[in-house]
């Protein structure tokens, strides 16, 4: 099976595809990297601030999923959510590791991007569907979800800096990241419906 | 752990905030608890539109061949196992680390947590585990000799499980692979003991800690390990904490 380096996968076609990867073929690696690459140096960048950095991040990050490929389960979850997850979770590693045991400055601007036109087409993707998901947090989600996603800080010193409970603060993280997938969910239900209706 | 405990913890977890220990705890938790996996999955997919929603930076081109070559390098590597050039040694250990990542993968000693009256129960979905990993056959195959698996269940007040592979092969291609889940309470160091046919205790080395937290020994015993009836861990006082017995490996 080989796959196209855009457009959205089946369930079946990413497991294929990650079954690929772990066995070291060249093209599933390219494929992998021509979907997910660019969003995992994002993410990098944004985290880790630096081009050096970034590209280090995406290196480690394929190699981890070659590593853990086998854990990849599609019935579980899609691919890029997988990957992304990865992405983020080394990116606050090398984040914390760098600082230490001590708290990043505290710049608090507001980091998730807001609602805005995309400027190219990426129906793979679909940040515009994750900027809308983002567009229905509160201020008060946005920030603390900020503050962990870009930060690496964690509930008890997102607390301390706000003078909030660590249950309040734990409870509004559960809640942004809920209320994201919930959004992205009814907006991928609300795409395929009009697709059905176009198609008829 | 308890689920409420798990659940408070898991935006945390899913966020990569939690210190090593904790999500340690919190992974164990989910090996064994579906709800909670299905918590977690949630969880990350909204974690996954927060880094899908970034504007996209462009990457230097060059970046893609640095990420194939890497991946394709490792890969390569641990092909090295197929083929017959080079130490038999370096092969095994290339091999069996292969192994042991599929056996991580798979949760395959998540699910004994058992309390007793649960084993039965823990035994099957273990086997069945065993049977579903994709291309642990083909693994297995590779080594040659006869393999052996053992399903590796905890005694009364101690929580945890593991697998044993045996591969029983000529001259130095034999070994003894066991991953265990960090044991509860804690009485480290852990020893690994096989007991053979005739009673005969043959005592390997210590269980040490993979990256992944788990517990793990590799080692390629020269005594014949073809018949080896039971895999032991004993834990710093000679307590057997888990045992299990030996059984030809089947086929998937």
């Amino acid at each position: 099976m080989t796959f196209g380096r855009e457009g959205p996968l089946s369930a079946e076609s990413e497991q294929e595809l990650m079954r690929q990867l772990v066995a070291g073929e060249e093209h599933a690696i390219r494929t992998l990297y021509s979907r997910f690459g660019r969003p995992v140096y994002t993410v990098g960048l944004r985290m880790l601030g630096s081009v050096e950095a970034a590209e280090e991040l995406t290196q480690d990050v394929f190699l981890a999923a070659w590593r853990k490929g086998a854990r990849f389960d599609s019935e579980r979850g899609r691919l890029s959510t997988w990957l992304m997850a990865i992405a983020h979770n080394l990116a606050v590693d090398r984040l914390r590791h760098d600082r230490g045991a001590g708290r990043p400055p505290l710049v608090l601007v507001d980091e998730l991007p807001e609602p805005a036109p995309t400027e190219e087409e990426d129906t793979l993707l679909d940040r515009d569907r994750a900027r809308r998901a983002l567009a229905g947090l509160s201020s008060a989600e946005r920030q603390l979800l900020s503050q962990a996603y870009f930060y690496g800080w964690t509930a008890r010193e997102i607390a301390e800096t706000e003078g909030i409970p660590l249950g309040t603060v734990k409870t509004r993280l559960r809640a942004a990241l809920i209320k994201l997938r919930k959004a992205e969910a009814e907006s991928l239900r609300a795409a395929a419906i009009a697709g059905e209706g176009s198609d008829r | 752990m308890t689920c409420l405990e798990a659940r408070a913890q898991l935006p945390e977890h899913v966020l990569g905030l939690l210190p090593p220990g904790q999500a340690a705890d919190v992974e164990r938790h989910l090996r064994r608890c579906a709800g909670c996996r299905r918590e977690t999955a949630e969880l990350q997919e909204g974690l996954a539109v927060v880094s899908l929603s970034l504007p996209l930076a462009s990457a230097a081109p060059a970046l893609e061949d640095r990420v194939v070559e890497r991946v394709m390098s490792s890969a390569r590597s641990t092909r090295v196992w197929r083929h017959p050039r080079g130490s038999r040694r370096a092969v095994r250990v290339l091999a069996a680390a292969s192994l042991a990542a599929v056996l991580v993968a798979v949760g395959a000693v998540g699910w004994a947590v058992a309390e007793r009256q649960r084993a039965q129960d823990t035994r099957l979905i273990a086997a069945q585990r065993l049977r579903d990993i994709k291309g642990l056959d083909q693994i297995i195959a590779s080594f040659g000799g006869q393999p052996f698996q053992a399903l590796l269940l905890p005694v009364a007040g101690t929580e945890s499980s593991g697998t044993a592979v045996i591969v029983s092969a000529k001259g130095a291609d034999s070994f003894v692979l066991v991953d265990v889940l960090p044991i509860v309470p804690n009485a480290s160091p852990y020893s690994v003991q096989l007991i053979d046919r005739s009673g005969s205790v043959m005592t390997l080395g210590r269980l040490e800690q993979s990256t992944s937290g788990d517990l793990v020994l590799l080692q390629f015993p020269t005594q014949d390990l073809s018949k080896v009836l039971s895999v032991t861990v004993l834990d710093s006082h000679s307590n057997v904490v888990l045992t299990g017995k030996v059984a030809p490996y089947s086929k998937g």
